[in-house]
């Protein structure tokens, strides 16, 4: 909280407000023309509004005849109509206006978001930063009306406020000073409830996003077999009517706030008015104005008195826009290149496969205290199969992310062909990759978008592919081919796939990218037995031509490898073949036992494992 | 309204969501008000009293100031005016307003918290049936469609909406009968003088100009609302496409985060920023048509109503000019012009939305009255059954709703209390199917699940679930507190939790974590929450699963996510714990076949061998090929 503070407060208000509205004018200047054109109509209006019934008062107190009426009000309110209809058609075109900025802008920080390095997104908080600023973009019109807005309403309210001084020069400065000073308690009031409603927010935030929550997530379909099962609902029941009713304390308090504010306000008005009433009546009663007079300075009066309040109000405004465009400018920020520019765009020969090696290699996420990686060196040799197993939390994902570039080292080096890879851009780099991730899945694209993504897309080729990886058969039971469509909820007639198709369908993905590296991360967890032995019979023929990094839990997997690394603790505990390290009789060959005694001697295995042999040595 | 209100409200996404709803054939009917009426009076009872009351003060409430300044204006053009009894006036009109607006404004406040009561309740409501829902209804992609859509409501629509809705006819009818009163008196005042002007002024047919000119504004700017409406609405329909797979799509790439990777390995990031690009063009060009248009409109619904306004200013003017009152009314009659004005369109404005609002809250009945299958079993279980029982499947077939092929044909099985059954089968042969059936999550299309010879369909649901154990593939961990979670109950007992856990081997990260039980899992909701890896989720799943301690246990793949030495560890622990319990694993890890008394090998959703580990080796079928395309690599 303190460092988001911080970290927020590096612009200040009006350094954001500027360079806003800078942005805007450049994307365009229309829009932010029109504000300007309004300032001077809604100024325009308010006057004759407040000419328009003293005049007409004024008239027939003074007797004039029916001609006169009709001209002064003929020419009054023609005037007023017509400000009123352009008026009218500038808010019409605005929206237009809008509507294509807020989009565009909504655009725009998506498709940063697409551009950013990896590193940059892979964050829990991500998703709701970025959610919240898309939609504020696309709907709440904050970052263009109401932020254009901001600005008009202080703008016109510093005119108004002048130009209705002047108006009521013939009055007592009291008058003026008693308004004055009844609006700016209402702004130190105001202020004050608000700070009270800031600090006090994240209280009934939290409260709600629990509700919202508990009335969403868990009554999902995806929830629904736990929820059956353990029999929630009289849990989750209990759980919202706690959330609630604290929620309905901090509603009252709220209520209570704001009945404090307008209460206040309402007080201060109350003063004015009636000192305002009191000294008219007063100067028409001394005979220094007339019934006119007194509709027309009571009419100023009022409109001076909501001027100061637009003034404070506007203040109010456009310090709160201040704070979200800085936050706009900080989620950019952070997506941001560390040094973006220098680096060389790294091209290999066809064919070629680097060698790659990890030397010193140390490294730990942001914030965390832990390095995930301590001191790794290795080599990957060009054309090696090598796996990658360990414990859970051993490092071997994270090995995989630094090995793809999606994070720098902390400490040491890693070099390709002897050259260290920070030269190069990460994007080139990853060129030369493929692979399945733990957590990859499916985009609500075609079945033949979501094979070759950024690659061309070649008919007989995916095919084939798609064959390697086990899906023949699925295939002919999609009418649509290729073009099937994902995205079940956002595309008719979309497919879905189970968890071990998809795994196949990810594994097809790998293969119709032709890179020299290849990246496998548990791309068998889901796979039945049989699909997984022809995936490992298979494997040769995959990999051949390319240097491979196969992580698994099964340890079956390990045998086709040239090399196994055992990982445990951030560090290579044990490298070898799946011979060398049996011999060695450690780490690993106590695994491989763990996990293979069921499949040898099957009688005596039973008898051990019913006995529930302790698994620690 | 203001312009910019209007817009605003047009531009809301719930409204997106809302537009793809289809047209409901029941709308308004007596019994359904009643029913409404009712239900939101049964949580909040003060809410409609409530309302009527702040309605009847929001209307009365500008006649304080329109009266009285007309009052003091008055007084001071006559000559004869009196100093003190114009200051009594003027501090009796701020007096009231001020005191009129503390007790409009305290009134109202607590009508929201009122309605806010309700709304909750109703969002509570909502969420208890989908709670409660059978899973097959809440697989239905059109009955969580309408689920997404009500509780996307709030005060908007639906049955929170007809508190405002109500208020709004309320006060709109007050307004207009205040208002045609002073019209009457308006038009009773007689102008004085011989002129045509002055003849005219006091002609019927100056009352019927009035009336017509009435009329046609307040038509033009009905019609013209209802039109630009109707052009949004579209807008909506025809845009709700194209949003909805741009979301899914930003969606994909972001919600998900960890796709981030894909995204860059595979250089799809010109994919990517090219169709977000065109689907927002698509759905952005029907809003920028739709606002084109309505400019137009937003003229024609506005411009008759000022030409109106003006023309009754010119026509008090001229009355007041020929003596039928004093200058002070002038303020009081062009005051309730206005005020008439709004009142009838707001009256239609209102009653449009009440009526189209039916739609909504008969959706919303629908949804709450949707039967469950599952509520028809009135069986108790009986005791007995816990110490020994015996399910069996009867000739089972099973096909989800849409799919062309059965996922479970002709299955027929039995097995009892103390056994231990491993189910082992291809990706997609009905495994999952078959536990789900067993589970009661789904019932059979054909053939029979039998407990103890009675149909599991003849028991209490409830009774009946209580019996299993799961630990689905799918399993959820919620972002509630540690214990909470493996307990599913707010009050547990903490030595039995901590037990579960340890159990499910995860004492040691218990042991890390400051807040122990009390831990608040994810970050959802706070910084200081704890997210948990894949296979720590599974071990708390496990944990759940220890803790219920029920008759039967269920584990679908309970150990995909985890590394072979805590795997090693589950089997074995697992093994302990179903010693006097019935039990079925499902896994693709075939070695934990070993340890279970029969194994179940299904495929293409029939049961095609069963028998015990040894006897299914020996029989050199499928079983067979499976087990040995696995163990080899082991030998």
């Amino acid at each position: 909280m303190e460092k988001k503070k911080e970290e927020a407060g590096r612009y200040g208000t009006w350094d954001n407000l500027w360079y806003w509205l800078k942005k805007l004018y450049g994307e365009s200047p229309g829009f932010v023309w029109l504000y300007l054109a309004e300032m001077v109509l809604s100024v325009s209006i308010s006057l004759v509004g407040v000419y328009m019934p003293s005049v007409l008062v004024a008239d027939i107190t003074r007797g004039e005849g029916l001609e006169a009426v009709l001209l002064h009000l003929g020419l009054l309110g023609g005037g007023f109509l017509i400000l009123q209809t352009a008026s009218i058609w500038m808010e019409g075109t605005k929206t237009i206006l809008e509507n294509r900025i807020c989009f565009k802008q909504g655009l725009q920080v998506a498709c940063r978001c697409v551009e950013a390095d990896y590193s940059c997104i892979e964050r829990s908080d991500f998703p709701g930063e970025f959610w919240q600023l898309i939609n504020r973009h696309r709907w709440t019109g904050e970052y263009t009306s109401r932020f254009m807005e901001a600005f008009v309403a202080l703008g016109t309210a510093v005119v108004g406020m002048v130009l209705y001084t002047g108006m009521l020069s013939g009055l007592s400065l009291w008058i003026l000073l008693l308004v004055t000073g009844a609006t700016a308690v209402n702004y130190a009031v105001g202020i004050r409830c608000n700070k009270w409603d800031a600090a006090n927010h994240h209280k009934w935030h939290d409260l709600d996003n629990k509700m919202f929550y508990l009335s969403r997530s868990t009554s999902s379909y995806e929830a629904s077999k736990d929820v059956h099962l353990y029999h929630m609902p009289p849990w989750l029941r209990k759980l919202f009517d706690r959330e609630l009713k604290a929620r309905l304390q901090c509603t009252v308090r709220q209520q209570a706030n704001y009945y404090l504010e307008g209460a206040v306000g309402g007080f201060t008005q109350m003063i004015w008015e009636g000192a305002a009433y009191l000294y008219l009546i007063y100067m028409v009663c001394q005979g220094e104005i007339d019934a006119a007079g007194f509709v027309f300075y009571f009419g100023v009066i009022t409109g001076f008195a909501s001027w100061c309040n637009s003034v404070a109000s506007g203040m109010r405004g456009l310090h709160q826009k201040g704070i979200f465009v800085g936050e706009e400018r900080r989620f950019l920020e952070r997506l941001k290149k560390e040094e973006k520019d220098p680096r060389e765009e790294l091209v290999l020969a066809p064919g070629h496969i680097p060698e790659v090696t990890f030397e010193n290699v140390t490294f730990s996420y942001q914030g965390a205290s832990e390095p995930v990686l301590k001191n790794v060196s290795l080599t990957l040799r060009p054309g090696e199969n090598l796996a990658l197993v360990g414990l859970n939390g051993a490092g071997k994902t994270t090995f995989v992310k630094l090995l793809c570039g999606f994070y720098e080292p902390v400490e040491g080096r890693i070099l390709v062909d002897g050259v260290d890879r920070r030269r190069y851009s990460s994007q080139s780099w990853l060129k030369y990759f493929s692979g399945v991730f733990q957590d990859a899945g499916l985009f609500p694209l075609s079945l033949e978008e979501n094979l070759a993504l950024g690659g061309t897309s070649r008919k007989g080729k995916m095919e084939e592919c798609l064959r390697l990886a086990g899906l023949a058969e699925k295939m002919q039971k999609l009418p649509q081919g290729l073009r099937t469509m994902f995205g079940v909820g956002s595309q008719e007639e979309a497919v879905d796939f189970s968890g071990g198709e998809l795994q196949k369908l990810m594994l097809a993905r790998a293969l119709y990218k032709e890179a020299p590296l290849l990246v496998l991360d548990e791309p068998t967890a889901a796979l039945d037995p049989l699909m997984e032995s022809e995936l490992y019979e298979r494997y040769r023929q995959f990999s051949q031509g390319r240097t491979t990094v196969f992580i698994s839990h099964r340890l079956a997997s390990t045998r086709f490898c040239d090399r196994i690394l055992l990982m445990e603790e951030g560090q290579v505990a044990e490298a070898g073949t799946h011979e060398e390290l049996m011999e060695r009789d450690k780490r690993y060959a106590w695994m491989f036992r763990l996990q293979a005694r069921y499949y040898q001697k099957m009688e005596a295995q039973k008898e051990a494992g019913l006995e529930g042999e302790e698994v620690r040595e | 309204m203001s312009p910019t209100g209007n817009r605003m409200r047009w531009l809301r996404p719930e409204r997106s969501k809302n537009s793809s709803q289809k047209t409901a054939g029941k709308s308004f009917s007596f019994g359904m008000l009643k029913r409404a009426v009712g239900y939101l009076a049964k949580d909040a009872p003060g809410i409609f009293p409530m309302t009527l009351l702040v309605a009847a003060m929001q209307a009365a409430y500008p006649y304080i100031g329109i009266l009285l300044s007309a009052e003091i204006l008055t007084e001071l053009a006559d000559p004869g005016r009196d100093m003190e009894h114009l200051f009594f006036l003027a501090l009796a009109l701020v007096g009231l307003n001020f005191l009129g607006k503390r007790l409009i404004d305290f009134c109202s406040q607590v009508l929201e918290v009122m309605k806010y009561t309700a709304m909750k309740h109703v969002v509570r409501t909502v969420a208890e049936k989908a709670w409660k829902m059978d899973y097959a209804l809440s697989a239905d992609p059109e009955i969580n469609e309408t689920k997404e859509r009500i509780t996307h409501w709030f005060y908007g629509r639906g049955i929170m909406a007809l508190s405002r809705q109500l208020l709004n006819i309320f006060q709109a009818l007050l307004t207009i009968a205040i208002s045609a009163a002073l019209v009457v008196e308006f038009f009773r005042a007689r102008a004085v003088g011989e002129g045509g002007m002055a003849v005219f002024l006091n002609h019927w047919s100056a009352v019927a100009v009035f009336l017509v000119l009435m009329v046609f504004s307040i038509a033009c700017s009905i019609l013209s609302a209802a039109r630009g409406e109707k052009i949004y609405r579209e807008a909506d329909e025809a845009a709700g496409k194209p949003m909805n797979q741009m979301n899914h799509l930003l969606e994909s790439c972001f919600t998900q985060y960890q796709r981030g990777k894909d995204i860059r390995m595979f250089q799809a990031e010109g994919l990517f920023q090219d169709r977000l690009g065109k689907l927002q063009e698509e759905f952005a060009g029907y809003y920028g048509r739709a606002h084109q248009a309505s400019r137009i409109l937003r003229i024609l619904e506005q411009f008759p109503a000022r030409v109106f306004n003006l023309l009754v200013y010119l026509f008090v003017g001229l009355k007041a000019l020929y003596g039928a009152f004093g200058v002070g009314s002038i303020l009081k009659y062009t005051g309730m012009v206005a005020q008439i004005g709004n009142g009838i369109s707001r009256l239609c404005d209102s009653f449009r939305y009440f009526f189209q609002n039916f739609e909504n809250i008969n959706t919303f009945f629908q949804y709450l009255d949707m039967p469950n299958r599952t509520a028809d079993g009135d069986l108790p279980l009986p005791q007995e059954t816990l110490q020994d029982y015996e399910f069996e499947f009867r000739a089972v077939t099973f096909t989800y709703p849409g799919a062309a092929a059965p996922s479970l044909q002709n299955v027929s099985c039995r097995f009892r209390k103390g056994e231990k059954i491993a189910i082992v089968g291809r990706n997609g042969s009905g495994k999952t199917t078959f536990i789900k059936l067993l589970c009661r999550l789904c019932d059979p299309d054909q053939g029979e699940i039998l407990l103890n010879g009675v149909d599991i369909r003849r028991y209490k649901y409830e009774e009946y679930l209580k019996f299993f154990s799961t630990v689905f593939q799918d399993y959820q961990i919620f972002a509630f507190r540690l214990g909470e979670n493996v307990a599913a109950e707010s009050e547990y007992q903490e030595e039995r939790v901590k037990k579960a856990l340890e159990e499910a081997g995860f004492g040691e990260r218990l042991a890390s974590l400051e807040a122990g039980l009390h831990t608040q899992l994810f970050k959802r909701f706070s910084e200081e929450g704890v997210e948990l890896s894949g296979g720590e989720s599974q071990k708390v799943a496990i944990a759940r699963c220890l803790y219920k301690d029920a008759p039967y246990v269920v584990m679908d793949e309970p150990t995909a996510a985890l590394d072979p030495v805590a795997e090693a560890e589950i089997y074995q622990r697992m093994n302990r714990f179903t010693r006097d319990k019935g039990a079925i694993f499902i896994s693709h890890r075939l070695s934990s076949c070993c340890f279970c008394d029969r194994v179940f090998v299904f495929e293409k959703g029939q049961l095609v061998e069963q028998g015990s580990h040894g006897e299914l080796l020996a029989a050199e079928g499928r079983y067979r090929k499976l087990w040995d395309a696995q163990a080899r690599y082991y030998a």
